[in-house]
């Protein structure tokens, strides 16, 4: 079974596209001691069963909301096969933010470029094939108040969890980058901690002063350690 | 040059400038408040007013809004 998260913005169309995937039958839920629903469907597509949970809408991954929290936790801890990442194709830039995010925390990512339609309307030549090599991951065109895209948006989900995307990394210039490789340096000598996060994600959330993974590295046994190189 | 806050239904401007902590400036950054975008208020007060910001609409407490420094009508 391919385990499936489904993210995005609020208002791109998620829970349309999680009620095509899953026919509409969803179990309800809450995440656990949150007051925020957890929806998990199924979906079976050629053969193959996929269990897809709808994470809450959030703009970014920092951990300033409870949701934005939901669903950055439950990519890192639990990761998921695929993210799919729905994304407003009539307003890229607003969008664009998340993904860059979630390929950043190394998610293997497939792209729905949803509101494929009224991008077109607004005049948007959107170049698909060169928007997929630049973020280095599946997109597929979707129209999802008429399923356009959606056996295509299964196909390509099967495709990557054989697959298994490849980290891209996102370089923010050689002063950040020194930064960045000194805290990954000390963070790699406490091996749990790497073991379930990303460490160059962990060295770029520490840096920018993220309270959750400063409360992981809290725990830390090399905890001075890494303080000193912060400070 | 005006706080959002001061802007009246319907009218628009350009930001200029965000005031606040580094969570506050970071948060609105996300939800797309960057100096050069261009906002229009949907509905201001009583109590939040709502606005229109890169497509999408954000509700902000006033206090917010007026730490977001706008210019005058982009047109």
């Amino acid at each position: 079974m391919i385990r499936v998260a489904l993210i995005g913005n609020p208002n791109v169309g998620k829970s349309l596209i999680f009620n095509n995937l899953t026919g509409g039958k969803a179990h309800v839920g809450n995440w656990p001691g949150k007051t925020v629903e957890k929806k998990v469907g199924v979906c079976v597509h050629k053969g193959v069963k996929m269990e897809i949970v709808d994470l809450p809408g959030a703009y970014s991954l920092t951990a300033r909301s409870v949701d934005e929290l939901i669903a950055r936790n439950f990519i890192v801890e639990e990761k998921p096969d695929v993210v799919v990442d729905i994304v407003d194709a009539s307003n890229l830039e607003r969008n664009l933010y998340l993904t860059l995010q979630l390929l950043e925390l190394g998610a293997n990512v497939v792209v729905a470029l949803n509101k494929f339609d009224i991008a077109k309307s607004l005049g948007y030549d959107i170049d698909v094939e060169k928007l997929s090599e630049l973020l280095g991951v599946p997109i597929v065109p979707t129209v999802a108040t008429t399923k356009e895209g959606m056996e295509e948006l299964k196909d390509a989900i099967i495709e990557a969890a054989r697959r298994k995307g490849r980290p891209m990394r996102i370089r923010y210039g050689k002063e950040a980058e020194e930064l960045i490789a000194a805290v990954e340096d000390v963070l790699k000598k406490d091996e749990k901690l790497v073991e379930t996060y990303p460490v160059r994600w962990l060295a770029i959330k520490l840096l920018e002063g993220d309270e959750e993974v400063l409360k992981l590295v809290e725990r830390s046994p090399y905890r001075d350690e890494i303080m000193e190189v912060l400070s | 040059m005006m706080p959002l806050a001061m802007l009246r239904d319907g009218e628009a401007g350009r930001i200029v400038a965000v005031y606040g902590g580094r969570g506050l400036m970071r948060r609105l950054a996300e939800l797309g408040f960057i100096p050069g975008e261009k906002v229009k208020v949907l509905r201001s007060g009583p109590g939040p007013i709502l606005v229109l910001v890169k497509g999408s609409r954000m509700a902000l407490g006033h206090g917010v809004a007026m730490k977001i420094l706008v210019s005058g009508d982009p047109g």
